[in-house]
């Protein structure tokens, strides 16, 4: 041990003496470890979210009795039940909005809900019991308690509400409110109704009769048949993990750069140990001892910069999770011992991975080799061949991916293929666009400029490797970004047909305001609206019933239609589908639309397929006559107020304080469109400001790269630049022209960047949001964008290249001199 | 201690093998000191790379006590490294993170046999005393020779192993360093095999061998 630990000490001293070199390979693991560990800190809460929620009242593990037409049911049908013998327990589910934010109400049976399950506890004794009858108690989770408890505003809204008193039970998913079934049936004015009949153990509705079922209109519904969020958001998790998984990569390009220049730097201190009698194996070991210790301290720090980073993006990533997928997750993260080994695992075996070819060089050195450091430059140019042939094969696989497989993972495979065969390419391709730049160049200087750049390449690939992936991948998320964003606006236009959109007006109400309506010009309308919630093949699928008018003709923006759907749908044989329904359904115009209720008897054929951008759940828009003869029990009170001809700003203030006054409406009862479109973008924007936050950290730990890479390599420059220095050439100019190199080089990273960044624009909007959200944009192009981007690569370069060239301006003649000194 | 019998190496090249050792007997004796001269190329430093087990013969043996160290792996040529060889390169190799006093001491550390007394009298007469903290870039050439020097005799090997140490000095120096060498394995008690062109210098040691393409003359 004791001569292990010598030529350990020996080779940590190496480090010492260049910190640069040391802070580029820390750089690296904490960069490989921050962003993928973060990116799994969300991903852990979210999951962890999913779970809690999922659970809750045994969700999970326990079937249940459903109403088969998808809506609430009389409570009634309890009594019924267990009088039959069948132990079941009622449920009343809903949603109420509370100072901008969704509350999932949960009203329950203290007496027969399943306590076994779902870590909901009403209370231990008789007394908590009693005290959860009366006067009530809310039973919600400690985050959801200070948002509800953070101002007077919620608390009003609670007590308008009727919510019984707040009770923490840390067990609780977020925005979910549990409470008795009478005080959850008041607040959700659903008196007398029930959703579902939980079972309380997983036999309970083992022997249910099918005949009673079907007298009760009811269903049994198993727990895998339940809409799982884990399978709803996985796209976005996964979206999540290749960013992370991106900048892991990255780091890991850093790692391999400075341990290989070290390894290349340690020749002779390596061939001295091994002179000195320590064997090929324990050498080895005593490098991979010191790896490992690296690894563990700037893994540890990098999971403590992935839990800041975390915590930070988590209120943007629940933002967006809410606005997607009406998913709930806490912002409190709370992260396990796994997630700390796993985290820890990664960067250990990462770290392995990229030092992996300087180990085994060291590990096969013969002890005679030239311990030359310069000669790793030098043999990296017979990498660059060996690379472009490995990038050729990844071309192969990108091309050949998205034919034999389908599904999101095979579109990141594609997509990841790609990006590593051009950045696996970048090197050779600089070296041949250099080389002919050399070729070009008249003049002493630039001769040497361009062959110098040439030379310099190997050193700088990984970091120009890095910059490369960067950039790409900010052009093509940029561009599907943009893409989505222009699509999105304009199809907002055609979407919201009506001017003003009203919740809770009753039958009286309706008919006065629609004659009201008429009576101040002939074009305005009331247009009814009425919604279900339903589950088609395992999908959540939202389904509308509209009244045909000629707003929805002039507006609604189809992707294929019949020729006369409008007509179909109006008499009720047709019906409009969302393009994500139609993908996931396989559905094409024509084809009769399966699994609706009650529509055997008449068949119901698909007129039209509309863009339905950004909503994670199916859409139906069908007749409203139609649609109230399969759910008679639907809420009526949603309208849509179109008005022709259109009022100006103060007029439609004026119109929705005049209804807002006159039917006793709430401000939240009744929304214009503007504000919805407002709305609308907000959430967009919402949901792609976590990417464009990773866009602008893979930009940045692309930068951190670079001038790492050029700090540790400036070093072993000073014998290429003492010559020309001693021939005259100014350190001034010397430094001007090192960083003319580095632009230069960012220069032809950006410009083969480009077509690899459209590619992928086109990969994500062609394969990978078809595969994760059922829909596919129209691609557009920003060349404004592309030359930001440009700019910003070479303000990146400037940057990172900007200290080592004042450190060669500022150096001391002598240490040029020592140049000569070290040659005799 | 050290006996080499019929010793053959030969290097592949383009033009078929190129023989560099052409059956080399070689004898050296504990105390004993032996020059190895010839021009370039003649097989002088593939010969010495043989005998440290930095490289491996096509035929012969080469016997270090008694002992056929062409039959061993290289964990057991480490350790014969370690244990019983001392190497002198005309590159100092010396270790650039550590001082002086722990470049000195350093070999003897890996090998278990550091005596700080033994050290510090090598520190002095190598003229070390003063510069124990100082770094290897910190000295002159003939200085970090003689570290090198005093980190191979700090483990106090059998035998030493020194190929052109003085390559890299002017010929006072050279002589300087040669002398305080002799004067120290002298006191060790160890053999000396030394690589050379000078014969000036191969004058001072016991024995002269000359090879001459790839034999002894």
């Amino acid at each position: 041990m004791t001569d292990a630990f010598w030529c350990l000490r020996a080779l940590l001293g190496y480090w010492r003496r260049r910190p640069l070199q040391f802070l580029t390979l820390f750089a690296g693991l904490i960069t490989a470890t921050a962003l993928w560990s973060g990116v799994q800190a969300i991903n852990s809460q979210a999951r962890q979210s999913y779970d809690k929620a999922a659970a809750l009242m045994g969700g999970d593990a326990l079937p249940f009795l459903a109403a088969i037409k998808g809506t609430d049911f009389p409570d009634s049908r309890f009594g019924e039940f267990r009088r039959a013998g069948v132990s079941v327990s009622p449920v009343l589910e809903g949603k109420i909005e509370v100072a901008g934010r969704t509350l999932r109400i949960i009203g329950i049976d203290p007496v027969s809900y399943p306590r076994d399950q779902g870590g909901l506890t009403v209370g231990e004794t008789t007394e908590d019991l009693i005290r959860f009858l009366d006067p009530g108690r809310t039973l919600l989770s400690p985050a959801t308690s200070t948002l509800l408890t953070s101002g007077p505003a919620p608390m009003r809204m609670l007590a308008e509400h009727g919510i019984p008193p707040l009770t923490i039970q840390p067990s609780m998913p977020d925005d979910v409110l549990v409470m008795d079934m009478f005080p959850a049936q008041a607040v959700l004015e659903r008196m007398g109704f029930v959703s579902k009949l939980v079972a309380t153990n997983p036999t309970a509705l083992a022997h249910v009769s099918p005949t009673m079922l079907r007298e009760a209109g009811l269903k049994i519904v198993q727990p895998e048949e339940t809409i799982s969020m884990d399978g709803l958001t996985d796209s976005f998790h996964l979206n999540l993990t290749a960013f992370g998984m991106l900048s892991f990569i990255v780091g890991l390009f850093m790692v391999h750069s400075a341990t290989g220049l070290a390894f290349e730097q340690r020749r002779p201190l390596i061939r001295t140990l091994r002179a000195c009698g320590i064997s090929a194996r324990k050498l080895t070991l005593v490098l991979i001892a010191e790896l490992m210790g690296m690894a563990l301290l700037g893994g540890a720090i990098g999971m403590v910069m992935g839990y800041l980073i975390a915590a930070a993006l988590l209120p943007d990533v629940a933002a967006s999770l809410r606005g997607l997928y009406g998913a709930s997750i806490g912002t409190d993260l709370s992260l396990g011992p796994g997630w700390w080994l796993l985290g820890l695992g990664m960067s250990l075996a990462g770290a392995l991975l990229a030092t992996a070819n300087s180990l085994h060089k060291a590990w096969r050195l013969p002890v005679l080799a030239s311990a030359a450091p310069m000669t790793w430059y030098r043999q990296q140019k017979y990498w660059l061949r060996g690379q472009a042939m490995a990038s050729v094969f990844l071309f192969g696989i990108a091309a050949l991916v998205p034919l034999l497989f389908n599904g999101l993972v095979s579109g990141f495979v594609m997509i990841g293929a790609l990006l590593l065969g051009a950045a696996l390419l970048l090197p050779f391709v600089l070296s041949i666009l250099v080389g002919i730049a050399g070729k070009l160049a008249r003049h002493p200087l630039p001769e040497w400029f361009w062959a110098d750049s040439r030379q310099q390449i190997s050193g700088l690939s990984m970091a120009l490797m890095a910059l490369m992936l960067a950039l790409s991948v900010n052009i093509g998320v940029g561009t599907m970004v943009e893409s989505f964003r222009l699509t999105f606006t304009d199809w907002l236009e055609s979407r919201l047909v009506s001017d003003l959109y009203i919740n809770g007006l009753n039958p009286d109400q309706a008919n006065e305001l629609s004659r009201n309506l008429g009576q101040t010009s002939a074009g305005n309308a009331l247009l009814p609206i009425r919604k279900v919630d339903q589950v088609m093949a395992g999908w959540p699928v939202e389904i509308y019933g509209f009244q045909d008018h000629k707003a929805y003709h002039d507006h609604w923006a189809f992707l294929q239609a019949t020729p006369d759907h409008w007509k179909q749908v109006a008499a009720g044989t047709g019906v409009l589908v969302s393009e994500q329904l139609a993908r996931r359904m396989n559905l094409s115009l024509n084809d009769p639309l399966p699994g609706l209720p009650g529509a055997s008897s008449r068949t119901v054929t698909i007129s039209g397929i509309f863009p339905d951008y950004g909503n994670p759940k199916g859409m139906i828009m069908m007749a409203i006559d139609r649609f109230d003869a399969l759910w008679p029990d639907a809420p009526a009170d949603r309208f849509g107020l179109y008005l022709d001809p259109k009022p100006d700003r103060q007029g439609y203030t004026r119109l929705i304080s005049d209804i807002t006054d006159r039917y006793a409406l709430t401000p939240d009862q009744i929304t214009d469109q503007a504000a919805l479109k407002a709305y609308s973008l907000r959430i967009f924007d919402k949901t792609f400001a976590v990417t464009v936050a990773l866009n602008s950290l893979t930009l940045m730990v692309a930068g951190t790269a670079l001038l790492t890479g050029l700090l540790s390599l400036s070093a072993a420059r000073l014998p290429f630049l003492a010559p020309l220095w001693a021939m005259g050439v100014t350190r001034k100019h010397l430094a001007f022209l090192e960083l003319a190199k580095s632009l230069s080089l960012a220069a032809f990273t950006a410009l083969f960047a480009a077509p690899f960044g459209l590619l992928l624009a086109w990969c994500l909007v062609a394969i990978v949001n078809v595969e994760a959200f059922g829909w596919r944009l129209p691609l557009h192009w920003f060349p404004g964008q592309w030359l930001t981007l440009f700019l910003l690569a070479l303000l990146t370069a400037l940057i990172a290249s900007l200290y080592p060239a004042l450190r060669l301006y500022r150096i001391r003649p002598e240490k040029l001199l020592k140049v000569f000194a070290d040659e005799r | 201690m050290l006996s080499v019998r019929n010793l053959r190496k030969t290097f592949p090249t383009p033009q078929g093998p190129l023989i560099v050792l052409d059956g080399v007997n070689l004898d050296l004796q504990r105390g004993d000191s032996m020059a190895l001269m010839g021009e370039s190329g003649s097989g002088k430093s593939t010969l010495l790379h043989l005998i440290a087990g930095l490289d491996s013969a096509d035929s012969g043996t080469i016997l270090i006590d008694d002992q056929d160290i062409s039959r061993f792996n290289d964990g057991e040529r480490s350790r014969l490294r370690k244990k019983k060889l001392g190497l002198v390169f005309q590159q100092f190799n010396l270790i650039p993170s550590m001082t002086v006093a722990d470049n000195l001491a350093f070999q003897a550390r890996l090998s278990n046999r550091h005596d700080p007394d033994w050290s510090a009298f090598l520190a002095e007469s190598l003229g070390l005393s003063g510069l124990l903290d100082r770094y290897p870039e910190q000295l002159s050439g003939g200085q970090q020779q003689r570290v090198a020097i005093g980190r191979t005799l700090g483990a106090r090997p059998d035998l030493v192993l020194a190929d052109e140490p003085t390559g890299n000095l002017d010929e006072t120096t050279a002589h300087e360093v040669l002398e305080l060498t002799l004067h120290l394995i002298a006191k060790t008690g160890c053999g000396l095999l030394m690589v050379t062109h000078s014969s000036n210098l191969a004058r001072n040691l016991n024995h002269q061998v000359t090879l001459h393409r790839g034999r002894v003359t």
